[in-house]
């Protein structure tokens, strides 16, 4: 006697008499295709160091429709036990069915409730999911129903519709990080404006672990603060940040925050300085960031960046009548440090700034004119 | 952020070791900035004196063609690296004496 491990209830319409027309078996294959692709997904995922799931792990995940019960009628389907396993197999391989169960009804369930979707999903998701209710009509519904939730989730061809929507956004999405302003807060809808630096604003949902983060930032927008946004978006092809779908993590950034500096002179195009100012090259720009990322030493502070007129970038520093600047050519990489101190004092040197020791010789400078030597 | 760039002390390749400045003696920071804002973009007014200029060794003269309140400092005499420090201590004086006009933070 097979074990039934999922019974889908199909009901309204065409199921009223407790049949299943021969047109619907293709949505319940879809089934087939949906549980092999998220239990392999589940189990590579918990087996980092190997590249394929093993030998016979599709197969021992067939699945037979086994009976048609009553109700309106119910789909009962169970692992196809022609092949023989030993119990221990057969249990390891059906808890990544039942996981993949798990997941399927809270696919349908965030559709039905309007709920976030499930992370991490398999890259095939949405295509095997498409064909899986394909063939409802007007009322008819599927009631899944899976091993490890209480109650059983409702897909209708409306939330069904809607879901191949929200799978499409979701697999357009990926991880991104943009930084801007907050110009709106809207404790009553629970979102917020995001402007990124250069982009056009958004809405965004607010989380109640980002609410104090989202609030200094809008408390500060007349004085430039900014916050860095990571999460799930789907960004243009010139790079614009069209949409977030999901957060993971905002970060209130320094007034100094090099990125954000970096993405300002970013918008810059050319004619920029009255006409004249040649626009800072992206290239140029993301090398910088990399490098001052990397190499500039810890504990020092951060510099004012300007555009120079002639597409560079030049760090500025100043302390008690000191002022350093490191004017950057985004083309060459190479760095001219000059510095001015009280009376005469001055002191120029030329930098490689792909060579980590002459950003050392940097920081060398920084901590002489500031008197840290920490 | 309101902090000034040494290079807005610093003649461009294109003024020839001769930046333009108003003279403040015939024009008023707002009405300069209303006059530059005309043709070109700006976030305020800052500042230094023509004492200033000469304990640094620049000369400064008055230069009316392009308008009557127009005023060159030389730099001619100094070379790339002179430009900079001097650039930095006008750089410096003029933050110290501060903003002279300011665009209000929701017009910028």
């Amino acid at each position: 006697m097979e074990k039934a491990f999922l019974s889908p209830r199909l009901c309204g319409g065409r199921f009223k008499d407790g049949g299943i027309p021969l047109d619907v078996l293709p949505d319940l294959l879809a089934l087939q295709d949906l549980v092999n692709d998220i239990a392999r997904s589940e189990y590579l995922n918990e087996h980092p160091s190997e590249r394929h799931v093993p030998p016979g792990f599709s197969e021992n995940l067939k699945l037979r429709l086994t009976a048609i019960k009553p109700g309106s009628a119910v789909a009962e389907i169970s692992f196809d036990d022609s092949t023989p396993r030993l119990p221990a197999v057969e249990s390891r391989y059906e808890t990544y069915a039942l996981r993949a169960a798990d997941t399927i009804h809270d696919v349908i369930d965030a559709g039905h409730n309007d709920r976030a979707l499930p992370t991490g999903l398999p890259k095939g998701f949405r295509k095997h999911f498409a064909k899986f209710g394909h063939s409802l009509q007007g009322d008819e519904t599927i009631e899944f129903d899976s091993p490890g939730r209480l109650q059983p989730a409702t897909l209708t061809p409306r939330s069904r519709e809607n879901l191949i929507e929200r799978l499409r956004v979701q697999d357009e999405c990926e991880l991104v990080t943009f930084r801007g302003r907050v110009p709106e807060l809207d404790h009553d809808r629970r979102k917020f404006e995001f402007w990124p630096i250069g982009g056009s604003k958004i809405s965004v949902s607010i989380l109640d672990s980002h609410r104090d983060i989202l609030i200094q930032a809008f408390n500060g927008f007349w004085d430039e603060a900014k916050i860095a946004l990571t999460g799930q978006g789907i960004v243009k092809g010139d790079g614009k940040l069209m949409s977030l779908e999901s957060i993971q993590d905002v970060k209130l950034l320094d007034p100094l925050d090099v990125d954000a500096q970096l993405d300002d002179l970013s918008t810059l195009r050319d004619g920029w300085l009255n006409g004249d100012g040649v626009a800072l090259d992206r290239s140029g720009l993301k090398w910088f960031s990399t490098k001052f990322a990397d190499l500039y030493p810890a504990g020092l502070p951060l510099p004012y960046l300007y555009p120079t007129p002639e597409g560079g970038v030049q760090a500025e520093w100043s302390f008690h009548g000191c002022r350093m600047d490191l004017e950057v050519d985004l083309r060459t990489h190479g760095g001219e440090w000059d510095e001015t101190g009280p009376g005469d004092h001055g002191f120029a040197m030329e930098l490689d700034l792909d060579n980590h020791n002459d950003w050392e010789r940097l920081g060398e400078r920084l901590r002489t004119m500031t008197g840290s030597h920490s | 952020m309101g902090q000034v760039t040494s290079q807005a002390f610093r003649p461009t390749a294109k003024d020839k070791q001769r930046l333009s400045v108003y003279d403040g003696d015939q024009i008023s920071p707002e009405d300069a900035f209303k006059h530059y804002s005309q043709k070109h973009k700006s976030v305020g007014v800052i500042a230094v004196t023509i004492g200033e200029c000469d304990a640094l060794g620049l000369t400064v003269v008055p230069d009316p063609m392009p308008y009557p309140e127009h005023m060159i400092i030389d730099f001619s005499m100094l070379n790339k690296s002179q430009t900079k420090r001097v650039a930095k201590k006008l750089t410096d004086l003029a933050e110290d004496r501060g903003w002279q006009y300011r665009v209000p933070k929701a017009n910028t």
